[in-house]
């Protein structure tokens, strides 16, 4: 499983990419494996409002709707136009072209919380 | 007593002469064709290089034309029509012999040439190493060289240049498969279903060359490489598959009107002389989406050109209702089928297409051994009416795409494609299928 250093992580299986006050959020590589094939991501629009803890996207396999939990408030400043035509990326790449949605924090402090890559790699083996 | 004449002996002809049988039991009804035995069936040709069709006689079928009191025309050429006097003159092609047949209806069906791409001394290594892969006789000597000669190049990953390209492989055969464009069955697939197809015959030890061209031919007595993109491939022989330019030369000569795309037709199948009719791949008809002028030349399309055009020309009021270009391919172990219009074509056309796609198995999950199968319907997003859809992979590709073929037909939009009713049982299908699961998210991309 690939748990990336340098990001952060939700114990719903997103993570963070942090560069200032804007972060890319996607699902992990274990969310992406436990869904199986994803078939359909359906995102928020660009100038959206991000509000913690709420579904900012879903994800479709062909057994499972699952929702993207925001884990920031904020505003949706970015979403990857490529998903709806090519969902398989979330599987293909899922730290990379497989990223969701970029959303401006109103604040950065949110995101301490969070896992850091040995936390996450924790829980998902402790199963919650 | 009506007198019909047709021109050509292949899958339209064949069915002219049926139909034009079945709607009028007196017509008096002639073929002409120059082959020395009546039907042959070419599409059967990279079967047989392959070895599943035992020999070249399989593919040569013999008809009851006497018995269905139809005149047969062996080995003769129709070299010209007299549209004032109504007589096509035909000339045997062993003794030279010119005989005048004069008609009341006449049905052209001259068929499709191969293309001979302009390369320096192509033709002079024709029959001595580069084939065209239209001739059976051709083919059984193809199949026995493939067992044989160790490296072959095939121009073209249409149908015929790829089932002809694996059956090679399959036969021990190096095989380098050199394309024009940049993927395979480009007017029918998408790049992206394409890809799948190109994995496969990779994995297959296939060599493509895709956005190639085939520069020069070298050899001595017997061709020995091809240059391809400036390097040089070796290749004991060359199997042209690069498509076919439809044969208008005789209706063109005798004044009948050409399109584009062919001899120009209506919806009787009827030229622009109100006794002649034209079928098959010579024949340019029109989309069933569009209205577009169109050609498709598949044997399918061709039959039931001839079975309009034969009622026609014998009385009947039929009309043939357009091309929609339902089509499979059998590639190796891989099923490729496609119908209507891919995403460029639809671009092209004017629509605003949107896809569902979905890589799924042909059984549940739970039942052992399904085979993969990916599934792509294309819709338009303002009508939300299904304008095509492309199927690859190992099992039923065929009737999901004869179940969208039909829905194009009926002209419904993806949301009734997604409520057809699937026949189910696990060894066979799943509940809820690709075909469906591929409609429903098109369909839930533009809600």
């Amino acid at each position: 499983m690939n748990i990336p250093e340098e990001l952060k992580y939700t114990k719903d299986h997103e993570w963070l990419k942090i560069e200032g006050d804007v972060c890319t959020i996607g699902i992990t590589d274990f969310a992406q494996d436990h869904l199986t094939d994803v078939v359909f991501v359906e995102l928020p629009e660009v100038g959206d409002r991000a509000e913690a803890g709420k579904t900012i996207a879903t994800v479709e396999s062909v057994k499972a709707v699952s929702d993207v939990f925001s884990p920031v408030t904020g505003e949706v400043v970015g979403v990857n136009e490529a998903l709806p035509d090519e969902p398989e990326k979330v599987n293909e790449d899922p730290y990379g072209d497989g990223w969701m949605v970029k959303i401006k924090m109103e604040n950065p402090a949110e995101t301490e919380a969070l896992l850091n890559a040995e936390e996450y790699e924790k829980h998902c083996e402790s199963g919650d | 007593m009506s007198r019909i004449v047709i021109i050509g002996l292949g899958a339209g002809g064949f069915a002219a002469v049926l139909s034009a049988r079945k709607t009028d039991r007196n017509a008096e009804i002639v073929v002409i064709d120059e082959k020395d035995y009546d039907l042959m069936h070419p599409c059967g040709i990279p079967y047989l290089i392959e070895g599943a069709i035992g020999s070249v006689g399989n593919l040569k079928h013999d008809l009851n034309l006497p018995g269905m009191r139809v005149a047969h025309y062996k080995n003769y050429r129709a070299m010209q029509i007299d549209r004032a006097n109504k007589i096509v003159t035909s000339r045997n092609i062993f003794s030279g012999e010119d005989q005048d047949v004069s008609y009341d209806k006449l049905i052209i069906s001259t068929g499709s040439i191969p293309v001979i791409p302009p390369v320096d001394g192509i033709k002079e290594f024709i029959g001595k190493g580069v084939f065209t892969a239209v001739d059976p006789e051709d083919a059984e000597h193809i199949r026995k060289m493939s067992r044989t000669a160790p490296c072959a190049v095939v121009l073209g990953a249409g149908a015929i240049g790829l089932e002809i390209a694996s059956a090679l492989s399959d036969n021990g055969c190096e095989v380098t498969v050199v394309e024009m464009l940049d993927h395979a069955f480009p007017k029918a697939l998408d790049p992206d279903m394409a890809k799948l197809l190109h994995e496969y015959l990779e994995e297959k030890g296939i060599v493509l060359k895709m956005g190639s061209r085939v520069e020069g031919v070298q050899g001595g007595e017997c061709l020995d490489k091809v240059i391809v993109d400036g390097e040089e491939v070796p290749c004991k022989f060359l199997i042209l598959g690069a498509g076919a330019r439809p044969n208008v030369e005789l209706a063109k000569n005798a004044g009948i009107e050409t399109g584009p795309l062919g001899i120009a037709t209506d919806k009787s199948m009827l030229t622009s002389d109100k006794d002649i009719y034209a079928i098959g791949d010579c024949a340019q008809t029109y989309q069933m989406i569009s209205g577009e002028p169109g050609i498709m030349p598949l044997s399918t399309v061709a039959y039931k050109q001839g079975t309009v055009a034969g009622a026609s020309a014998a009385g009947a009021d039929i009309a043939f209702p357009g091309i929609i270009g339902a089509f499979v391919s059998k590639v190796g172990e891989m099923e490729v089928a496609s119908v209507g219009m891919n995403m460029e074509a639809a671009k092209k056309a004017g629509y605003e297409p949107v896809f569902g796609k979905i890589k799924d198995s042909s059984r549940p999950d739970w039942y052992p051994n399904g085979k993969e199968i990916n599934l792509k319907v294309i819709v338009d997003k303002v009508s939300r009416k299904v304008l095509g859809a492309q199927a690859v992979g190992f099992s039923g590709a065929a009737w999901r795409i004869n179940v969208v073929s039909a829905s194009i037909y009926s002209g419904h939009t993806v949301d009734q494609l997604g409520e057809i009713e699937l026949a189910y049982c696990p060894p066979v299908s799943q509940t809820y299928d690709a075909l469906t699961k591929a409609a429903d998210l098109a369909a839930r991309k533009i809600r």
